[in-house]
């Protein structure tokens, strides 16, 4: 069915133009094309099939995917970047981060199980992980992971506006108690990390639930809530600029860099049992994978987090370094587990109880 | 010297792929900004920059174009545009729309520059002293704006905007952090993507509703005049201004961004313009400036408290912050203090990149016409394929697909009935925010709803909300009234 040259009927360029595409469409002869894009389907079938039948020794022979739940651009992603961009000079092959997000983290922490665990595909993923089973978000925990490096953590701090009656956090605590619920702290849900502060705080606030640290901190400077817990990240330009002050750092001991400001646990020892805790970003992969690609995965890791390059981002985004691999970085993750499940399960907020998911109380 | 003309190259390369990124329906520009944060890692901050705000400012700009074109808004912006720019596609006059869009963008996109450069302490302070109730009111005044696109059946319009807001409503629970309505699916958790809905819904249902007319007939576009006339411009500068003004105050309020300042914007428009070229919905000249101007002017507004509060005013300005961080720079009280020439290399690339999508917007108008003058047979299957990439490559995830698959089918069926399809989308942007933002207000006055009236009557922003909202339904009411009198 070849087109008609109806010069008659052709009126416009356009149809004019329209005939001579469709000539140059009809001109492909499909056989041949065919030809071609079978012979190309048979080429990357057997290109991969070779790679995968290849021995694990030779590891990493193409691009490794780092998976990072989270939206591009957010705290996760950064870190993922960061330390993907160093690892790659010491595996020697590209790792690229994909970003899956959605479902708090829970999508993506999935598609890293769905993957072959062959070390191509590596989770780069925050401390969500731990509360997806009580909230009833996913089945997932850590547990169904193997760490490869814990890189680093936050650490939350208590704010407020300077011209506040509150000085210190014990001043905060004394005000909830004479007024039960009439505090308002701007939190990100329940299960965020400002949810999880203000409970481990124990104190009756009301909590007003907001999408992101962003909007917490509007939320404050506007006077529209009297308090917030926020990472330090996001808060750190506005102490500086006297725009918020601190009440206390959410940690047992005072921050290296700002040894000015009070530390929750030193100020006030009864919270110590909850203490240290705040987000944390580590890289995981799927059970199962070949001992020596975890340990090159590891090796190239620690490598990366050794980098000057990293530690200074590390210092520069307020974060407090861990380098915690192996044993220690399991043992880390599950007591954060214990913590963060019970917390929220006391707190009210929880859907399940941690005892049916096996999860000891510290 | 040099620097500047470098900083100009960047810049137009930057909304050229910006304009191609926007008209490709499911290529975001959060997408491009994404992909650029990695690909801009070892390079200074100036140059990232110039390229990012390129890409902004061109994508806006070029979800116009098949929005105009074939019905498909190109980003989640230009939904409101499909409302008159298609219309006129299909009168023949798709060169004229999108020069429309093109000149309006670039008006809007400037004033909102300019109180980019000279509101900005101003706008900041505003934007802070909106209350979490105020929030609430004005999502509500959104969902009452649904009425203006009551083509034909008003009753037909709150159904798709209702069944919008029900499934905006899927997935994880912001105020509980526990899924929602999902029945314990792992597909529904992840909840509706917007840009999925708007693929499906305005996408693969264009497809199939031309599948099924089954008609070769097909509109010749003129390709004569592209340009607006100057006369006209000058006539409509004073709704340009005006919808301008709306799109950056819009555009300034964490969250609500480009989607609900056109449709303020167009609703605007639609009560204060008195003879329109032709009716509103029909093709109207004024629903394009309205709909183009807002979310252009939108941009200068987003980057107001991206740049003061380090707190992103849409989609886009979330991972320009990811890329200020990578680069070492905080976006926040600090960055205008200490740095003061970053914010005048912002605004500089801003201005670039708005001169340089009317250029390319205006040479690019002929080539897509061209592209939309290919036969049917040729030029749907590759949208299918586009819509289907598209929705992939949103989260790397099928379960997009999926929805996208389903919002296609959803939206033939919509199309078979004639049942109106933006206030699904509207829907689907409200819902959530009116969901969450009344909640947080009744947790916020812990559920006393004498508290909460109390605190609308003293404050001044709550009121003008109270007092816009009033003046609308006013307007609402008189006009059928009028109508019988005339």
């Amino acid at each position: 069915m070849t087109p008609v040259l109806d010069l008659q009927r052709m009126k416009t360029a356009g149809e004019f133009s329209q005939y001579k595409l469709l000539c140059f469409v009809k001109g492909f002869h499909m056989k041949k094309v065919f030809r071609v894009v079978s012979v190309l389907c048979s080429l990357t079938i057997l290109m991969t099939g070779g790679l995968t039948s290849a021995r694990a020794a030779d590891y990493p022979e193409r691009l490794i995917t780092a998976i990072v739940p989270f939206a591009p651009g957010g705290s996760t992603d950064i870190m993922a970047r960061t330390i993907a961009t160093l690892a790659e000079a010491h595996l020697k092959q590209s790792v690229v981060v994909k970003n899956v997000s959605g479902g708090n983290g829970s999508i993506g922490a999935k598609e890293a199980l769905d993957k072959k665990a062959d070390g191509y595909t590596i989770l780069i993923t925050a401390e969500n992980l731990a509360s997806y089973r009580v909230m009833g978000v996913s089945p997932l925990s850590f547990n169904d992971y193997d760490p490869i490096i814990l890189l680093a953590r936050g650490v939350p701090v208590i704010v407020t506006k300077p011209e506040s009656q509150w000085k210190t956090a014990n001043d905060l605590i004394k005000s909830t108690t004479q007024k039960p619920g009439e505090v308002k702290i701007a939190t990100t849900g329940p299960t965020g990390v400002s949810g999880i502060v203000a409970t481990i705080l124990g104190a009756k606030f009301n909590m007003v639930p907001f999408k992101s640290e962003g909007e917490i901190i509007t939320a404050v400077l506007g006077g529209h809530t009297d308090v917030a817990t926020v990472g330090l990240l996001s808060v750190a330009d506005y102490i500086k600029a006297g725009k918020l002050k601190v009440l206390a750092v959410v940690n047992d001991k005072k921050l290296p860099n700002h040894p000015d400001w009070a530390a929750l646990g030193e100020a006030m020892p009864e919270y110590n049992k909850h203490l240290p805790w705040g987000p944390f970003y580590g890289v995981w992969v799927k059970k199962g994978m070949p001992a020596d690609v975890v340990a090159k995965l590891k090796d190239s890791f620690s490598k990366a987090a050794d980098d000057p390059k990293f530690k200074e981002f590390v210092v520069k985004n307020e974060l407090l370094s861990m380098n915690v691999m192996g044993a220690d970085a399991l043992k880390f993750a599950n007591d954060f587990t214990s913590r963060t499940t019970w917390l929220l399960f006391d707190g009210g907020a929880a859907q399940k109880s941690p005892a049916e998911f096996g999860i000891p109380r510290l | 010297m040099e620097h500047l003309l470098y900083i100009a190259l960047l810049t137009a390369a930057g909304t050229l792929a910006g304009i191609l990124v926007g008209a490709i329906p499911g290529l975001s520009a959060t997408m491009a900004v994404a992909i650029l944060v990695s690909l801009t890692y070892g390079w200074d901050v100036t140059s990232a920059l110039a390229v990012i705000m390129g890409i902004y400012q061109g994508a806006v700009f070029g979800g116009s174009i098949t929005a105009c074109l074939i019905n498909i808004p190109g980003a989640p912006s230009s939904v409101i545009t499909t409302l008159d720019g298609y219309p006129l596609a299909k009168r023949g006059e798709g060169g004229i729309a999108i020069g429309w869009a093109c000149t309006e963008s670039f008006l809007g996109g400037l004033i909102g520059i300019l109180a980019l450069w000279i509101g900005t302490p101003l706008i900041a302070r505003i934007a802070i002293g909106f209350a979490p109730q105020d929030y609430f009111l004005l999502a509500v005044f959104g969902i009452l704006l649904v009425g203006s696109f009551a083509e034909g059946s008003f009753g037909k319009a709150m159904f798709t905007a209702s069944l919008g807001i029900v499934m905006g409503l899927i997935g994880l629970d912001l105020i509980t952090g526990m899924p929602r309505l999902t029945y314990g699916s792992d597909l529904l958790v992840k909840g509706v993507d917007l840009v999925t809905a708007i693929l499906g819904l305005f996408g693969l249902s264009e497809v199939l509703f031309q599948l099924y007319q089954n008609s070769s007939a097909h509109v010749i576009q003129k390709v004569g005049r592209v340009v607006p006339p100057l006369n006209l411009l000058v006539k409509y500068l004073p709704l340009t201004f005006r919808t301008s003004c709306i799109g950056i105050l819009i555009g300034a309020l964490p969250g609500v961004g480009g989607p609900i300042a056109s449709l303020m914007a167009y609703d605007h428009a639609k009560r204060t313009v008195k003879n329109p070229s032709r009716p509103f919905g029909e093709g109207a000249y004024e629903g394009v400036v309205a709909s183009e101007s807002a979310n252009n002017a939108a941009i200068g507004g987003a980057i107001i408290p991206m740049l003061t509060l380090g707190i992103p005013g849409d989609a886009v300005t979330a991972v320009i912050i990811g890329a200020f961080q990578i680069h070492g720079l905080r976006p926040g009280p600090m960055l205008m203090a200490e740095t003061p020439e970053l914010f005048n290399m912002i605004v500089l690339s801003l201005v670039f990149a708005t001169f340089f999508f009317l250029i390319f917007g205006i040479l690019l108008i002929k080539p897509f016409i061209k592209l939309v003058s290919i036969p049917q047979n040729i030029l749907l299957p590759p949208i299918i394929f586009i819509t289907v990439i598209g929705a992939y490559a949103i989260n790397s995830s099928l379960i997009d697909v999926a929805w996208m698959s389903f919002f296609g089918i959803l939206g033939f069926v919509f199309k078979l009935y004639k049942f109106p399809i933006p206030p699904m989308v509207l829907g689907l942007v409200l819902g959530p925010l009116i969901d969450e933002t009344f909640r947080r207000t009744m947790i916020s006055y812990r559920g006393n709803f004498g508290d909460l009236l109390g605190a609308i009557a003293v404050s001044p922003i709550s009121l003008s909300v109270v007092a816009l909202m009033g003046v609308t339904f006013y307007m609402m009411f008189r006009k059928p009234a009028k109508a019988k009198a005339g």
